[in-house]
């Protein structure tokens, strides 16, 4: 490279930077980030809930040894330090998993309790990678984040004592929300880039959702009646992998938004419409379909929680 | 802290340090080894049934190759894949271990079209000598036997592993487990049955006839003597 050219891309990369960092500095009302706080809170009672519901705290969350389903793992450090994998380890993780979602949810003792929330979420689902699914990795990815968050800023318990109301104008960083969309993003995009399968992939007879309506694992009741839909089932089958491998685009609407004032073919065709409506609006309708359809816990309610925070919060007062 | 906070350095650490979360996300969110090299999996008839209907497509745009040579190929560069991918993950799984923000996504990846359902009996003795009872099977109003475990999702995904990479002891330990709630909520059990039923999903055209797929194919048995596990 010339010293010319060395010089023009060091340029480049500062400006970048710059541009990173402005990125990462911004604040907004942190009314997104409390509902989204709110939201996975709820999931996570709900989690819970449906455990002792079904009787299955001392069956999943048990070791064989103690009368449980299989041999568990004791990795999480809290799980040795409450006994191993026993009936009363189970019950106070799930005890205290009910308190702090409460508290999650009332927005009660801030990062801490967040903290708390995810070490103990963690500890039980940990206990086989058999007994997991997703939805759980969702949750404490997002309580993760939730953590990095100042998510109790407004719409808290925390907010109130603090203000004596319920709700702030207080600006929070709004790089959380920003992650909590990329997490989204790299979701959607890598579960597509899976489905490698004749069933799923261009070329293919689109037939992976046919199969997956029969699956008795899945399904919540009889859905044979979807071979006299087939050609919609193919339908849905291709919307859902392009709308799934596609999804980094939205980062690029994103950024034609944000950059709007540079002009160029591009960002005007990206803004022509709100893509981001329609991206989001295509999602809602699958998780709603795999909510009424399939039986895949709270997968689709910790996804929809994710999708609050593609909701902008309204601008900031002028001082 | 806030002083901290407040240095003209800060906002350059916390972009450092969300650029590396940035690139967390990414790196563990590529395929690992257990999603692409689990000879298990590559076993079932649902992979054989993949590699055999990519094997015909890659022949039909003239690049000729059958099942084997297909599995050959794709397991080589998985291999080259993961000699790769293994260091380039390798100092975020620690990251992503403490702080719970794993990234393994794949959802429906291949759908079973060979499924296994598990059904349970007991033995029952009477004049006319003995006789199985079907207890439970999925979806049946009939046969509903602790349906308010088995009809949970953590359950239903766990049952349905079965077909999709058997693991033995995880089947023996939970049959065992099946059987023994069996054996003390019937005492009138001699003997529990617990088995794998493995069917074909039917293609639609099948169905539309008005076919329904045939559950007499049974795999895994495990019998148990129910007095011993009372």
């Amino acid at each position: 490279m010339s010293p010319a050219g060395r010089i023009g891309f060091i340029g480049w990369l500062r400006r970048r930077w710059s541009a990173w960092v402005e990125l990462t500095s911004t604040r907004e009302l942190g009314t997104t980030l409390a509902w989204f706080r709110i939201a996975v809170g709820l999931v996570i009672l709900y989690s819970l809930l449906s455990m002792i519901a079904a009787d299955l705290v001392e069956v999943m969350w048990v070791d064989a040894e103690h009368g449980g389903l299989l041999t568990l793992s004791t990795r999480h450090w809290l799980v040795p330090l409450l006994g191993g994998r026993t009936a009363s380890t189970a019950w106070t993780l799930v005890g205290s998993g009910l308190l702090l979602a409460t508290l999650v949810v009332l927005g009660l003792g801030g990062r801490l309790v967040i903290l708390a929330t995810l070490q103990v979420y963690y500890a039980l689902t940990t206990a086989s990678p058999v007994l997991t699914g997703g939805y759980d990795t969702m949750i404490t990815n997002a309580l993760w984040l939730l953590l990095l968050a100042r998510s109790t800023a407004t719409l808290s318990a925390d907010c109130w004592i603090r203000t004596r109301r319920l709700r702030s104008d207080e600006l929070v960083p709004a790089w959380p929300r920003y992650l909590v969309i990329l997490q989204l993003v790299v979701i959607y995009t890598t579960t597509g880039l899976h489905k490698l399968s004749p069933t799923w992939t261009p070329g293919g007879d689109c037939s992976a959702l046919y199969w997956v309506f029969q699956e008795p694992t899945w399904r919540r009741f009889d859905m044979s009646w979807t071979a006299s839909a087939f050609p919609l089932m193919q339908l849905m089958t291709a919307v859902t992998w392009w709308w799934e491998v596609l999804a980094p685009l939205l980062l690029l609407v994103y950024w034609a938004r944000a950059t709007a004032e540079r002009g160029g073919w591009l960002r005007r065709v990206l803004n022509r419409h709100d893509l981001r409506k329609v991206w989001a609006t295509i999602g809602v309708g699958l998780h709603l379909g795999i909510l009424v359809s399939i039986n895949v816990g709270p997968f689709s309610l910790i996804s929809l929680a994710f999708y609050l925070c593609l909701i902008p919060p309204r601008a900031p007062p002028t001082a | 802290m806030r002083r901290w906070l407040d240095h003209p350095a800060w906002p350059h650490v916390r972009a450092i340090l969300i650029a590396l979360h940035v690139l967390s996300l990414v790196v563990l969110s590529l395929p690992t080894a257990g999603a692409i090299h689990d000879r298990r999996r590559w076993q079932t008839a649902n992979a054989r049934d993949d590699l055999r209907r990519m094997a015909a497509r890659l022949t039909a745009w003239g690049l000729a190759t059958d099942e084997h040579q297909l599995e050959q190929a794709l397991w080589s560069a998985g291999d080259a894949y993961l000699r790769v991918q293994r260091p380039i993950a390798a100092p975020f799984q620690r990251y992503a271990e403490l702080t719970g923000s794993r990234q393994a996504w794949q959802m429906f990846a291949s759908p079973q079209r060979h499924p296994a359902e598990v059904h349970v009996d007991i033995e029952l003795s009477g004049p006319a000598g003995s006789q199985w009872q079907l207890l439970y099977r999925p979806h049946s109003d009939e046969h509903a036997w602790n349906r308010e475990q088995f009809d949970h999702n953590r359950f239903r995904k766990f049952f349905g592993r079965f077909a999709r990479g058997f693991i033995r002891s995880h089947y023996d330990q939970s049959a065992r487990w099946i059987a023994t709630k069996a054996a003390r909520e019937h005492p009138e059990a001699s003997r529990v049955r617990v088995r794998l039923a493995r069917y074909e999903t039917l293609p639609p055209e099948r169905v539309r006839a008005g076919e329904r797929p045939a559950l007499d194919k049974y795999e895994h048995e495990r019998v148990f003597d129910a007095e011993a596990l009372r």
